[in-house]
Order: C-alpha cells, then sequence, then structure tokens
C-alpha cells in the first residue's frame, strides 16, 4: 500500500515494509530506517529517523494532518491508495460559480457590493474586522454578485459563504 | 520591607495582568484581578488573589469600562490600579477620573497622557523639547484635496496615523495618490474603532527605517532616568513581533545622545512613571515617533539586561520613591511574541489549545497565559504570551531563542512561531543589518528539511495506525482519520506491556 502526502502542491510517496523488527521507509530514491514510539495519549510520538531524533506532534482532522516538529507546523494531507482513489472520482470542480468565504473569524464592518453587481478581480467585497484590524475581502477574479450571504455587523466563523460570484 | 502598597487592581487582561500580578504577588501586595464573560477561566483570574466579573466579552463592555473598574477597586479596597497596556492605559479620562480617589493610577498624570496620546500635540512638545522630528503635517485635515496637495508636498511614499493611536493600530501606508482616498477612509474607520476619534494626519515613510526605542523611568521629584534602547524593526503591519535589545547599530554617543533626548522630552511634560520615547533611526539619525505613556508589551528585554523589575520601580515610584541610576547593561536579550495567527499570512488564528509543553532551560523567560483549553477568541489582541531570552552576547541570545522556540508544542492555533524562527535564520538579521521592512524580505514558507520531515512523519504515523489496526483486526480496514487516533490510543493502551 503507498501512502500519498501533499503539502502546498508537493506531493511524495511512501511505502513501508518491516526488515525484521525495523520499520523502512522508501519515498523517492530514498530510504530512511525508523523507530516510532507512542507518547502519551497517542498523537504526540518520537521518532528516530536513521537514528536521528525527532519530537512529533500529530493533530489529524478528517483528511488534514498537521505535524508539529523542530518548532514548525505543517499541514499535511494525507491519503492512502485507497482513498486517492476514491476522491479522484469524486474530484470534478464544478466551474462558474465561486463562492468567497471568511478567511478568518470576525464581524462584518462593511458590506460594499449589492447583489447584481458587477465586481473587478481584486475588489473590494467587504471588511472584516478581527482582532482590531480591518481586512478587506476582496474578489480573486472577475464576476457577478449572485448571493449575499451575510450583512453588514453579522459575526461569521471562518470559512463561512460570505458572497457568491457568478464568474465571467 | 513594606510593601509600597495594599491592595492592586489590574485594569487588564492577559499576559500583561499576569506580568503586573507576579511582581505584585512578589512584593507582598494583594492582587484583584477583573475579568469579562469569556475570561472566566483565563489565567489572570486563576492566579489572583481576588477576582470581579466586570461584563459581556466585548472590550467595550468590559475591559474599557473606566466608571465601573474604578468602581470595583473603590468596592475592593484597593489602594492602586495598574492599567497594563491598551485598553484604559492610556486613556486621561480614566487616569482623571482616578486623580481624585483613595484609588492611585499607575501612570503619568492625565495631562502627559493626553499630550502624548495626541500624536499631533506629541509632536509639537518634542519639537520644543528640542527633539528631532519627521517631516509631516502637525494637525489632521478633513479636506480630501487639501490631504492630496499635503501629501504631494511631503513626498509619496506617506503614511496616514490615527491622532490617538499607538500600537501599530490606525496606520495606514499610502504608494501613490490613487490609492490615498481609500486608505484614509480605512485609517480613520480603524482609529475610530480602535480609539473612538477618527482624527488621522500625515507623515513621511522615512527610507530603510530602523524603529528604536527609548524606556524612561521618571520620579514625582523632577529626576527622570532612561535604561537604554530597545530594538523593534522586526514588525509585521506595523506590529511588532520580535525585540532585541542593545540594537546592534548604535554608538555609545547616539545611545547617550538618545537617551538624553527621551528624558529631555519627559521633563517637558512633567512627566512621571514608566514611559517609552519611540524614535525612527536611519542612517545614523533619529527622529521622534511618539511616546508612549504605559508600559511596553516589550520592556521584559530591558529588565533581563539592566536587572531591574520595571513594574516594582512603577510601583515603588508611584508611593513616592526616587528613582535609581540603572546598573549598567549586561549581554543580549531577545523577545518574540507569540501571536494566534498564520506564520505565512499573519492573519489571526482562532481556535482552542489542545496540546502544550513550555520551553525551560537556562536564560528563558515565558511571559504567556497559555494553557491546555485555552479558547482564543476574536474579541482580544492575538497575542498569547512572549518568549524572552537573555545571554552573554548576541550570537548566544540567537541560538538560545531558536533552542527555545524549538522546544514549544503548541497544537489547536496557528502561531507566530515559524515566522521568528525564519528571523532568527535570516542572514540579515543575524549580521545586524536589517530595518522595519525585514518581515517583507524573507521567505516565510516552510523550509524544504522540514517539509520532508513533516511528510514523512504523517506518512509514518498513518502507516503505523493501519499496521496496528491490522495487527488487531487481521486486516487493514480504512478508518476515518480522526477516529484513528482515538482507536491507536486505546490500543497503545491495551497494550501497556514491557517491550
Amino acid at each position: 500500500m503507498k501512502y500519498f502526502t501533499k503539502i502546498g502542491d508537493r506531493e511524495r510517496d511512501f511505502t513501508f515494509e518491516r526488515q525484521g523488527g525495523q520499520l523502512v521507509a522508501h519515498t523517492g530514491d530514498k530510504t530512511y530506517h525508523l523507530d516510532l514510539s507512542l507518547v502519551g495519549d497517542g498523537t504526540a510520538f518520537t521518532l528516530l529517523v536513521d537514528g536521528s531524533s525527532h519530537d512529533v506532534v500529530v493533530d489529524a482532522v478528517e483528511a488534514q494532518t498537521l505535524v508539529q516538529v523542530r518548532g514548525e507546523l505543517v499541514k499535511v494531507e494525507v491519503q492512502d491508495e485507497r482513498e486517492r482513489t476514491a476522491s479522484e472520482v469524486a474530484g470534478a470542480r464544478v466551474g462558474g460559480k465561486r463562492t468567497v468565504v471568511a478567511s478568518m473569524p470576525g464581524i462584518v464592518a462593511e458590506l460594499s457590493v449589492q447583489v447584481g453587481d458587477a465586481v473587478e478581480d481584486g475588489q473590494t467585497l467587504l471588511i472584516l474586522e478581527a482582532m482590531k484590524m480591518q481586512n478587506p475581502i476582496q474578489a480573486e477574479g472577475a464576476g457577478t454578485v449572485v448571493k449575499i450571504h451575510t450583512q453588514a455587523g453579522a459575526a461569521v466563523a471562518n470559512g463561512a459563504p460570505l458572497v457568491d460570484l457568478d464568474e465571467d | 520591607m513594606t510593601p509600597p502598597f495594599k491592595r492592586l487592581l489590574i485594569a487588564n487582561r492577559g499576559e500583561i495582568a499576569l506580568r503586573i500580578m507576579r511582581t505584585a504577588r512578589e512584593l507582598g501586595i494583594e492582587t484583584v484581578a477583573v475579568y469579562s464573560d469569556v475570561d472566566r477561566n483565563a489565567l489572570h483570574v486563576r492566579r489572583a488573589d481576588r477576582a470581579v466579573h466586570i461584563g459581556g466579552a466585548l472590550p467595550a463592555e468590559s475591559y474599557l469600562r473606566g466608571e465601573h473598574i474604578l468602581a470595583v477597586a473603590k468596592d475592593q479596597g484597593c489602594d492602586a490600579l495598574h492599567p497594563g497596556y491598551g485598553f484604559l492605559a492610556e486613556n486621561a479620562d480614566f487616569a482623571d477620573a482616578c486623580a481624585g480617589t483613595s484609588v492611585t493610577f499607575l501612570g503619568p498624570s492625565p495631562q502627559a497622557i493626553r499630550l502624548m496620546g495626541d500624536k499631533v500635540e506629541a509632536r509639537k512638545a518634542a519639537d520644543s523639547a528640542g527633539v528631532p522630528l519627521v517631516p509631516g503635517m502637525k494637525e489632521d485635515v478633513q479636506d480630501i484635496a487639501t490631504l492630496k496637495q499635503k501629501a504631494a508636498e511631503i513626498g509619496y511614499p506617506v503614511m496616514l496615523k490615527a491622532a490617538a493611536g499607538g500600537g501599530g493600530k490606525g496606520i495606514r501606508i499610502v504608494e501613490s495618490e490613487d490609492q490615498l482616498e481609500d486608505a484614509d477612509r480605512l485609517a480613520r474607520a480603524e482609529a475610530l474603532a480602535g480609539f473612538g476619534d477618527d482624527r488621522v494626519y500625515l507623515e513621511k515613510l522615512v527610507s530603510r527605517p530602523r524603529h528604536v526605542e527609548i524606556q524612561i523611568m521618571a520620579d514625582q521629584h523632577g529626576s527622570v532616568v532612561h535604561y537604554g534602547e530597545r530594538e523593534c524593526s522586526v514588525q509585521r503591519r506595523h506590529q511588532k513581533l520580535l525585540e532585541e535589545t542593545p540594537c546592534t547599530v548604535l554608538t555609545d554617543e547616539l545611545r547617550a545622545e538618545m537617551g538624553e533626548a527621551a528624558c529631555r522630552l519627559a521633563l517637558e511634560v512633567g512627566y512621571v512613571g514608566a514611559g517609552t520615547v519611540e524614535f525612527l533611526y536611519s542612517e545614523g539619525k533619529f527622529y521622534f515617533l511618539e511616546m508612549n505613556t504605559r508600559l511596553q508589551v516589550e520592556h521584559p528585554i530591558t529588565e533581563m539586561c539592566y536587572g531591574v523589575d520595571l513594574v516594582a520601580e512603577q510601583l515603588r515610584i508611584a508611593a513616592g520613591g526616587a528613582v535609581e541610576q540603572p546598573r549598567p547593561s549586561q549581554g543580549h536579550s531577545i523577545e518574540v511574541r507569540i501571536n494566534a495567527e498564520d506564520p505565512e499570512t499573519f492573519l489571526p488564528s482562532l481556535g482552542t489549545i489542545t496540546r502544550l509543553s513550555t520551553p525551560g532551560g537556562p536564560g528563558v523567560r515565558l511571559d504567556a497565559v497559555l494553557y491546555r483549553g485555552l479558547e482564543v477568541t476574536p474579541y482580544y489582541d492575538s497575542m498569547l504570551g512572549k518568549l524572552i531570552v537573555h545571554a552573554d552576547d548576541r550570537p548566544r541570545a540567537i541560538a538560545r531563542m531558536r533552542r527555545a522556540l524549538t522546544e514549544i508544542r503548541l497544537l489547536g492555533v496557528l502561531t507566530s512561531i515559524p515566522a521568528c524562527l525564519r528571523v532568527l535564520d535570516d542572514a540579515s538579521f543575524q549580521a545586524g543589518d536589517y530595518d522595519t521592512g525585514i518581515l517583507d524580505c524573507i521567505d516565510r514558507s516552510v523550509p524544504i528539511e522540514i517539509e520532508e520531515l513533516a511528510a514523512l512523519a504523517a506518512a509514518t504515523a498513518r502507516y503505523r495506525g493501519t499496521e496496528r489496526i491490522a495487527a488487531h483486526d487481521g486486516a487493514a480496514q480504512p478508518v476515518r482519520p480522526a477516529s484513528r487516533w482515538v482507536l491507536i490510543d486505546r490500543m497503545e493502551k491495551l497494550e501497556q506491556r514491557p517491550r
């Protein structure tokens, strides 16, 4: 079974085997001899990679895995072969309509467009206030406003739909 | 030693409330915390001697309710009140209200706060104290045509700054005339939301500036001393991310000159207490930026090098004590701010802290309100704490900070820690040759070797999970990732036998 990781748009694949008691990983032309030992509740572990020691924390939520190592926090998508095949079948993207979502939780300080407005690429759609900062939320491409999901003064959660654009 | 006060109300939250509380406790002063609806479990409440609920989550419903907080202080029998930074710290009306009561406000006079809080008036005061100024307007311009004309005279790029502002809030950089109108509108909106005052003024953007500030301490007997400088050029969105002292480019002569200028300004306005005079430094010259009439976020680096407790000094001076000549500065200190934010975009990151372990070892100080289960909400500043290190020299301090940062485990929100590591690893930072633009020049993406390690770790963790499930079920079954960990955990516990 292969395991696929994706960080940003960079993909890697891994295969694992046991050589005697030793766990061995292969990726590209590299081979790693590993020892993984779980700590506490099982989301933290200590990992030896060819003898070098790494304290690792893994937080898996759905397909997204957050890995914390050496002070860094990295978002990794992990799929095994089966999951990958399933996601490829389901992966056809619907074009034309785009929903602008809140990139952070906040309060809608100002709504700058109305339904029916034609907007340009980069045009400010609304201003989201979070932690005392006014953050303009802009259109990523030209289009027409077909629906507005919120109103001025409303509190919105991270990822909440804000505005639907019909893209040109 | 008799404590300078009996009972202190801390009119703040977060790490600064905790910071003040620590000194008060050491001095034998009782502490009273105040808290909003969402801060009931906050560390500043749990560590205080007494705690009083003061209202809703929004600052205007709680931490900004000056009259109510003062009433609480009186009711609780407090003889002093520390405002921390932000909230009521630079609110002259609040200081005024305290002035006629039995509650001593730990800060300068209302007049000094009012003067320095008004950036236009502050510039005038600096000017008459003989402190150099950045070219710009000294008054608020409402009319957009006049604003455009003045900006053209000063020369782009210019900055729009909230007259009542501070802490980097309400500042907009304007590169060209076509951006001026929008920037003016946003700056005024931020100024109004943040400070209840929409006046803004124009200032020239100085090229390759460094932000260098002087810590002063003034007593009620007309004496002022300074504790050298703090270099605060590592900023994003005009908010500081990393500070250090001493500054790599200041000569002893220039340090003395800036220190004297800061003390002159303090004397000019009859200042009492701890204050910070911020300067822009560029090519051997310095210009007055503003004076913050409160304790600064980054005050600990001064404390580390000078061996002083600035909160203890504030308390001593407020009780009538005289300033003491500072000891010579020793070694090098760096502070980084641990903010709940995306390290690449700097956008706020909210959530609940699910895992935490904190750094330790020689020369490491953590001023933070972190605990497992802490909910990071959108109501307040994104800063969760500060990590401070001290070492014999700058290279050792950088190495120590790097070491301490990599010891932190924190899950649940994204933090500024990786961005801080990027700064520490940057060649121009290490050479000490940088300015306030440094964060724009640094690649903040994850280094490739870390990425490889993270991918390997994630894949290995997944494989290991499948392997264990297979060992139990006799065949590998696909399991939802969210429950996979719980399952592994249970199996690990079942298998607790010597290996």
